[in-house]
């Protein structure tokens, strides 16, 4: 009986390492189809100043750095773009004209979170040319919309937002990077009514979800897959007594309403990274790999399945 | 490149931050050293104080203390490795992913099957030398000749007794391992009170011993409690040939074998590196900071033992137990906590300063010590090294079922030890543990050469260099070497009699064995499913 093997990863936040790694985990696990879940662009620019002498100064992990040549810039430069920050090279006067001026920062931002995407895409066709590897990878719910038109371009990774895609003969997938309200009103944070609503309208087009699969970013409400803790008014985690964190649900409710109404075989989900863990609820099998893009560790899960359902559930850390 | 301090002019510190959510780092470092302080039961230097003197013969008790000096590398080697892979799992992650995930696993297996060993074997001694001695102490400070008989009963396991024995200790297991399966907050919760008894055990130790007024008094307390003549200890000891002078090398050996023994488990923090913020102000913290702590507690304590009961009486008592005189004239082993009875006639200070503390720290020791452990049969369940059945959890979120092995594994550990010799040993596992150290430490040796990508994108203070050498290579280095003397230190206990080295050796083998045996039997059953178990762990090349 023919089995698919899916490789799932996710929330990589711009690490170009973790991205280049994604697009050939396909030949390295042998995997049909890869799918990256969300939450692929970085949370921090770093300036590097150009000085008088020609060197940069660069503000990175608590520590002043002065690059003197080109191989120092361009090593620095590659190890932040790795951690899933932006290098940004600036000259002190453009850094204080920057510094009050949100709209500005904020455009730099976008273009280099585009610039980082672009080049994974170009990364991506090379790599996947001539492979039969399918690859999707989904925006989250940390990630701006300016980025979703670069998909459009792209050959041979496809945007699975909102569509109902035929993964094999047996399987289809449906997909989501929108999530519930989180404390930090991220760019595609949605009431669960607005979520619960996206998923029955693609819900609505599947035949059989005994042969589905939920590719939703958040985990679903009150699952191991979703619990964080708890923050109080001034974003500070509640801690318990011995300073343990109050943890709490924070999944979807409404992506559990859907898992609950549906049993899709499968749910594929990330959003919070130490989650990681696997949970069946009632026939669907929920897997949350976890993240830790930050170090340039690929966190993934490979699913093989066939018609009978799920095979094997592999955790990996590449 | 020149590096400096983030001072002065420069770029504006992290001008471009957007919110985006993630936020999942939320131990704070005070509670970091907490935890730290709390895995290991440091009340275990009541027992250890007289057990390091009887087995090293010639070792000097308070100089033992000074050893704990030798464990800052090692403490400093899991700063820098959590502050490089700040993430859950310890000496799992950063020896799997520096050398090879077998050795990562046989690493972190020692420090695991080692806790889960001890939570057993602590189950007898807390009815040993818990409730025994509770009930011997204050039978004999109130005179009462039931207490005594039952004090006596439990205070050492033999062929007569041991089913009782088993069926106390089961029980005094299960509850701790009950309390696990309540999950963290309960177990949180546990260690804070078993962190105040540690400190009011010492508190009241210190004011019995400074009250009691000197090894004199002492003395004539151990004559009125025991109806003994100290004479008789005298002559006894004299036909031993005399308290032995004192050694330099014995004295090494006792401190790292038992003194450092006593620490084992406040690395455990950084097996939860990944849930605690502010890593690089939370692991100087909790690990060197506890380690200060220890080194604090044991200092003051052994001060004080010496100051209160007298050096000689606590040596005369070791030399007498190292031939299993002691036992037999006390009826119970020699520990200081059951001593305090002949400082104070005071049933509560007996209680407090002595088997309750002994006791209430004991009863931590089997919880704390497992907790940990439980959370890495957790990740070897994830990681396919055990069946993934291990790693399903509870709806809130306790990982019930690995709780169930330790349990189980400890509650062999117990059963054999009460019905067999075969583990009259097993105290002796800082042999096993320290292995797991030896691979540690060679990992962070070779980890800034073999692990480069890793190695850059840690923080400066892990960059870091002396002579153009990494500290991280250098504290590797030293690391490996204190926990190589330790694992030599355990087999040349021979200074006494009733040490058989050969069972020490085969123990040891026997659980460093395993974890290979266990990772084939796990490859071939990966292999069979379709993935190749070097592969779940191995780096995907990026280019």
């Amino acid at each position: 009986m023919a089995v698919t093997r899916i490789f799932f990863a996710t929330d990589t936040h711009g690490s170009s390492v973790c991205f280049r790694k994604f697009i050939n985990a396909g030949k390295f696990y042998e995997a049909h189809v890869i799918i990256l879940g969300g939450d692929i662009t970085g949370k921090k620019v770093i300036p590097f100043v150009r000085q008088s002498d020609g060197s940069f100064k660069v503000n990175h992990l608590d520590r002043q750095h002065v690059l003197k040549d080109g191989e120092q810039v361009e090593a620095l430069r590659r190890n932040i773009a790795d951690m899933g920050y932006y290098p940004f090279m600036t000259a002190p006067e453009e850094l204080d004209q920057l510094a009050d001026d949100q709209v500005a920062q904020d455009t730099i931002f976008k273009d280099l979170m585009k610039d980082r995407i672009s080049e994974g895409l170009r990364f991506a066709e090379e790599r996947l040319d001539g492979t039969n590897i399918r690859c999707f990878v989904q925006p989250g719910n940390d990630d701006e919309f300016d980025i979703d038109a670069l998909f459009e371009a792209s050959t041979l990774v496809v945007n699975p937002e909102g569509q109902v895609i035929q993964i094999d003969e047996h399987y289809t997938m449906i997909s989501t990077g929108y999530g519930n309200i989180t404390p930090w009103r991220c760019p595609r944070d949605v009431l669960d009514e607005e979520l619960e609503s996206r998923i029955d309208t693609m819900a609505g087009q599947v035949g059989d979800f005994e042969y589905c699969i939920f590719n939703f970013h958040c985990p679903p409400y009150d699952t191991v897959l979703d619990q964080a803790p708890e923050l109080d008014d001034q974003m500070r985690p509640v801690l318990e007594m011995g300073g343990k964190p109050h943890m709490i649900p924070v999944g979807s409710k409404a992506v559990r309403k859907a898992i609950d109404k549906y049993q899709p075989r499968l749910g594929l989900h990330g959003h919070i990274h130490e989650s990681r863990g696997s949970q069946k609820l009632g026939r669907t099998t929920c897997l949350n790999p976890g993240s830790e893009y930050g170090e340039g560790v690929l966190r993934g899960v490979i699913v093989d399945i066939d018609k009978k359902g799920i095979k094997a559930v592999t955790f990996t850390s590449g | 490149m020149v590096t400096q301090d983030n001072e002065g002019p420069g770029p504006a510190k992290e001008l471009f931050v957007r919110r985006a959510s993630g936020l999942t780092r939320t131990v704070s470092p005070w509670s970091a050293l907490v935890y730290a302080f709390v895995c290991p039961t440091m009340t275990f230097a009541f027992l250890y104080y007289t057990q390091e003197q009887a087995l090293y013969l010639g070792s000097k008790g308070f100089l033992t203390s000074l050893t704990i000096l030798l464990l800052f590398p090692i403490a400093a080697v899991y700063l820098f490795m959590s502050l490089s892979m700040p993430r859950s799992g310890g000496e799992y992650i950063y020896v799997s992913r520096t050398l090879h995930p077998l050795l990562g696993f046989i690493a972190c297996w020692t420090l695991t099957i080692v806790g889960i060993n001890w939570s057993g074997l602590l189950s007898q001694w807390a009815v040993n030398w818990g409730f025994g001695n509770l009930f011997l102490a204050e039978g004999l400070a109130h005179d009462n000749q039931t207490l005594i008989d039952w004090g006596k009963y439990l205070s050492i396991t033999t062929p007569e007794n041991r089913w009782v024995i088993w069926l106390i200790s089961s029980v005094v297991l299960i509850s701790a391992f009950y309390v696990m399966s309540r999950g963290t907050k309960a177990v949180i919760r546990a260690m804070w009170v078993v962190l105040v008894c540690q400190w009011v055990m010492l508190v009241a130790f210190i004011a019995v011993a400074l009250a009691a007024g000197g090894e004199a008094n002492t003395i004539s307390g151990f004559e009125a409690v025991q109806n003994l003549s100290w004479g008789d200890v005298t002559n006894a000891v004299k036909d031993l040939g005399g308290l032995p002078g004192f050694s330099v090398a014995a004295t090494i050996w006792a401190g790292l074998a038992f003194v450092n023994l006593s620490t084992l488990g406040s690395t455990y923090a950084a097996n939860i590196s990944g849930e605690i913020k502010k890593v690089n102000i939370a692991m100087p913290l909790s690990q060197l900071g506890a380690m200060a702590l220890f080194f604090v507690y044991w200092i003051v304590f052994s001060k004080v033992a010496d100051y209160g009961l007298g050096e000689n009486t606590i040596r005369s008592m070791a030399l007498l137990e190292s031939q299993g005189e002691a036992s037999a004239m006390l009826g119970t082993y020699p520990t200081i906590s059951y001593m305090v009875a002949w400082m104070t006639q005071n049933w509560f200070l007996i209680l407090i300063a002595g088997p309750l503390g002994f006791l209430a720290a004991t009863w931590g020791g089997i919880l704390g010590l497992s907790f940990g452990p439980v959370r890495n049969l957790f990740a070897f369940a994830f990681d396919g090294l055990i069946p993934s059945w291990a790693s399903k959890v509870s709806r809130n979120g306790s990982p019930n079922r690995a709780v169930l092995i330790a349990g189980a594994i400890a509650w062999l550990v117990l059963t054999v030890a009460t019905f067999t010799t075969w583990y009259s040993y097993i105290t002796y596992t800082v042999t096993i543990w320290m292995v797991g150290w030896v691979i540690l430490g060679v990992a962070a040796t070779v980890f800034p050469f073999v692990r480069k990508d890793i190695f850059e994108k840690s923080p400066s203070l892990v960059q870091s260099k002396v002579l153009g050498i990494p500290v991280i290579t250098i504290l590797g280095a030293i690391s490996t070497v204190v926990a190589a003397v330790t694992v030599y230190a355990t087999f040349v206990t021979g200074t006494t009699p009733t040490f058989n080295t050969k069972n020490l050796l085969w123990t040891a083998l026997f659980f460093i064995l395993l974890p290979i045996v266990i990772y084939f039997i796990a490859t071939i059953w990966q292999r069979r499913k379709g993935v190749e178990m070097g592969k779940r762990f191995k780096t995907i090349p990026p280019d």
